[in-house]
């Protein structure tokens, strides 16, 4: 089934959480940050195992001779990594929030306060223009 | 207040000074504490960035954040050259006969800078969301070269200005053409993206970035004469035939630039402290052979 992203949260760093039940947080970088990151040629992703902080760095991406990082928007151990991820980037473009998942990361369950819904986040998104 | 490092006085008595490792580290550290500090804000009214102009003590090879290490062994000119790897992306330089700048601007100097250098409206503020006005960055710091080149009597315009059939002929490969990583020629020289700067064909100015949540480093080399590590890319000098040197550029960039955004320029003064996080940085990452061969 296919995810809705008016139903995820979002940081403002533009990685986008689908938290479950069993606190099980899902994380990627949302469609308007894949546009404007534009051509993405390189990602580095963290291992299994790893525990983040909320707004650790856990991965870097390249496009256009540039290196961001990617924050994760969620505190916890990481349980799994999409590893075929980085040699697929073309794929993100065309769907960003299903085969597009980065990171599933063990949580204590509740979404971080500064997360936005959809409808906040789209509005951050129009204010940057 | 723009604030230039002036190299041999911050450095010149520590042992690294002028060594690839060095100058990535000072990169880093404006990208990662200056940044961070007290010029990130919104809280100063003025616009305010520190810029660097430098050469390298020895020539070195510098690897593309992501380059594979393995890599080097394509290339032959190069191979006795000193190696880092960069924190920014992009392919590698061989750092010789060149002038070396960078710029630390946060999102929000970065914002007002855009329409001082050009025409462009760029409101944006964080990470990625400043991706577009980060890549207009490379725009504007080109048009500043380009104008200052131009006051030298010498013409240099953007890829994306030259008709293709002109600037295709030597080997090289627009990296928007291919979406294949391993179709990317090694040498950054060799790739052409739309904003780096052209003369009879050959690219002779290219940038890359290194981007945080608080803004963006980016440096960039001007390739005045080639190198015998890379002999196959002439420099400005060497197509041109310009009499000017490399000091004479240094001068004409800061002088068209403290006319161009009507910014003060002011020497950088680091202290104890900002040098040791700077020598740290340089150890344990840019002047450390595990870093260098990370991938």
């Amino acid at each position: 089934m296919s995810r809705d992203p008016a139903a995820l949260h979002y940081a403002d760093t533009h990685e986008w959480v689908d938290l479950d039940s069993d606190g099980i947080a899902t994380v990627g970088i949302s469609s308007f940050a894949i546009e404007q990151l534009n051509d993405l040629v390189y990602m580095d992703l963290p291992e299994v195992g790893t525990i983040l902080e909320l707004g650790q760095e856990f991965g870097e991406v390249e496009s256009v001779k540039a290196v961001s990082p990617l924050y994760s928007p969620v505190a916890g151990e990481i349980i799994e990594v999409h590893s075929e991820l980085p040699d697929q980037l073309e794929k993100l473009n065309d769907d960003p929030y299903d085969f597009g998942w980065i990171l599933k990361v063990k949580t204590s369950g509740e979404a971080p306060s500064q997360l936005m819904d959809h409808p906040t986040y789209q509005k951050q998104c129009a204010e940057a223009g | 207040m723009t604030w230039i490092v002036d190299e041999a006085h911050s450095f010149g008595e520590h042992d690294l000074a002028g060594s690839a490792g060095w100058h990535m580290s000072v990169d880093q550290w404006l990208l990662d504490d200056w940044l961070v500090g007290s010029p990130n804000s919104n809280q100063r009214d003025d616009l305010s960035f520190v810029m660097r102009l430098y050469q390298w003590k020895s020539p070195t090879l510098s690897l593309g954040y992501f380059q594979s290490l393995a890599e080097r062994e394509s290339h032959h000119p190069s191979k006795d050259l000193d190696l880092v790897r960069r924190a920014s992306g992009g392919g590698a330089i061989a750092h010789d006969h060149e002038l070396t700048y960078s710029i630390a601007i946060s999102n929000e100097h970065l914002r007002r800078l855009l329409p001082v250098l050009t025409n462009h409206p760029s409101p944006r503020r964080k990470s990625i969301e400043a991706a577009s006005a980060n890549q207009r960055l490379y725009g504007a710091v080109h048009h500043w070269i380009v104008e200052t080149l131009a006051g030298l009597g010498i013409s240099v315009s953007p890829y994306s200005d030259l008709p293709r059939t002109l600037v295709k002929r030597h080997s090289s490969i627009d990296v928007a053409d291919t979406s294949r990583k391993d179709a990317h020629p090694f040498l950054c020289f060799q790739r052409r993206t739309s904003d780096d700067l052209i003369i009879s064909g050959y690219k002779v100015v290219g940038s890359a970035q290194r981007r945080n949540r608080f803004g963006v480093l980016q440096h960039g080399s001007i390739l005045w004469k080639s190198s015998n590590g890379a002999p196959e890319l002439p420099g400005i000098a060497d197509v041109s035939g310009t009499h000017w040197h490399i000091a004479d550029l240094r001068k004409a960039l800061l002088d068209h630039w403290a006319d161009k955004t009507q910014t003060k320029i002011r020497e950088f003064e680091f202290s104890r402290n900002q040098v040791s996080a700077i020598d740290k940085i340089c150890t344990t990452r840019f002047a450390n052979q595990r870093w260098s061969s990370k991938r």
